[in-house]
């Protein structure tokens, strides 16, 4: 399968096609962090980042790949990576190694990466009790209702609701 | 003023649960609010990242399954490959054993049987002419002996030695010779006889060491683990004057080396 099928699977929300993204990109990704004093679990977290940031840019029509998928990943995975080892820091971090800058596209420097929304809101996802994430990924990714969650959570319907409220708005105060 | 905002709306708005004229309506709304459109834009990206994380979480439960499962393939690929390891260097070793005890016996037979032991060629027997006595018939039986000898002809050379009648001067010597011939012919009980007759009579000292020598050479063939062997042998070996006690010396130490037991 060619990387436009894939993008194009992508935007047709897809969730195989992520999927099989992830497992053939995160390998060779990982093998970066890795070599860069990383451990696998860094190496996860940053190539999840990477994968939000494709993801992200997929949603807009306009983008256009420059690379394979593969090296676009890489490229995100490798500037976050630098970047978290220099301690997230809020300016560009690569601006003074320009060697080790992969620059595929603009879109992907730091800079526009530490701004991503989605990366914010992942992060702040990541803080979420792991009941929230339970109950959000009932809800928005398999799909149930809150009659449905209720028995599985072992919460009321009505809890349902408000839980799943609160459980927003405290992902926004972690993401802002 | 973002809790003000009707999540079950946005739910239902983004869900596609609108029907047309309440999403027609909800959009307008939108436009008219934008606090209400960033919150519904937020909530679309809280569902994407819900969304994202759960494929995540799953494609990396894969990637485990898989990674266990290469492992564990490995891990019996090497425990397979041990095992094999296992049983080619058990197979190795034995055929290298196997290999050794058949060299050694085959060096045991080769250098320590009856056969290898004999020293039946070192004795030198006189057979040019002038060793013999008696008349021209008897001269012409022994010299008929001697020629079937170097001919290899043993059976024929022990009907000569053996037809010198005991009246002969030449009769010890042809006994002698017909010990020998007997051994040559593989008639080691004959030979046995007949060595113990010059043994016996025989006045020539040589005669009668060379006589010893022949029996002890012929019993190695045919009783050597008789006690009579062991102490002739023991003579032998015993005397410093023994034209054959430095051989017998080593035959005795042959006799009793390790290797010889391997022998058939």
């Amino acid at each position: 399968m060619t990387d436009e099928n894939l993008i194009n699977l992508l935007r047709g929300g897809d969730n195989n096609a992520v999927k099989k993204i992830y497992k053939s990109g995160f390998g060779y990704c990982a093998s970066f962090v890795l070599k860069n004093s990383g451990t696998r679990e860094d190496a996860k977290d940053v190539f999840q980042q990477a994968m939000i940031v494709l993801l992200e840019k997929i949603k807009d029509e306009d983008f256009k790949i420059k690379v394979s998928i593969k090296s676009f990943l890489y490229a995100v995975t490798r500037n976050l990576w630098l970047s978290d080892m220099r301690g997230r820091v809020s300016t560009n971090p690569i601006d003074n190694e320009k060697d080790l800058r992969l620059a595929l596209d603009d879109e992907i420097e730091e800079k526009k990466l530490l701004e991503s929304a989605y990366l914010k809101l992942e992060a702040g996802f990541e803080k979420l009790s792991e009941e929230c994430k339970k109950l959000l990924k009932l809800f928005f990714y398999k799909r149930l209702s809150d009659r449905e969650i209720a028995p599985l959570m072992d919460y009321t319907v009505d809890f349902v609701r408000n839980k799943r409220s609160r459980c927003i708005k405290t992902l926004r105060k972690f993401a802002a | 003023m973002e809790n003000d905002y009707n999540y079950p709306d946005i739910e239902n708005y983004l869900g596609g649960r609108m029907d047309i004229s309440e999403k027609e309506a909800f959009e307008k709304k939108m436009k008219g609010d934008p606090k209400l459109a960033e919150e519904v834009d937020f909530y679309q990206k809280v569902s994407n990242i819900t969304i994202w994380k759960a494929l995540f979480e799953e494609a990396e439960e894969e990637l485990s399954g898989s990674e266990e499962k290469v492992a564990k393939k490995n891990e019996l690929s090497s425990a397979k490959v041990r095992r094999l390891n296992a049983g080619k260097v058990f197979a190795y070793a034995a055929s290298f054993i196997l290999l050794i005890v058949i060299g050694a016996f085959w060096y045991a037979n080769a250098n320590y049987s009856n056969e290898a032991l004999s020293e039946i060629d070192s004795i030198r027997l006189d057979m040019e002419n002038g060793t013999r006595r008696g008349d021209e018939t008897i001269v012409d039986i022994f010299d008929k002996g001697i020629n079937a000898l170097k001919n290899e002809q043993y059976n024929i050379a022990t009907k000569y030695f053996d037809s010198i009648p005991d009246s002969s001067e030449s009769y010890t010597l042809a006994r002698l010779f017909l010990a020998y011939s007997q051994i040559k012919a593989l008639k080691f009980e004959s030979a046995i006889i007949n060595a113990d007759i010059v043994i016996n009579i025989s006045a020539s000292e040589p005669n009668r060491q060379k006589a010893q020598w022949l029996k002890i050479q012929a019993m190695l063939q045919s009783d050597p683990t008789s006690s009579e062997f062991g102490l002739l042998l023991d003579q032998v070996t015993n005397d410093d004057t023994h034209m054959f006690q430095k051989k017998a010396s080593q035959l005795e130490d042959k006799l009793n080396s390790v290797w010889r037991k391997l022998t058939f």
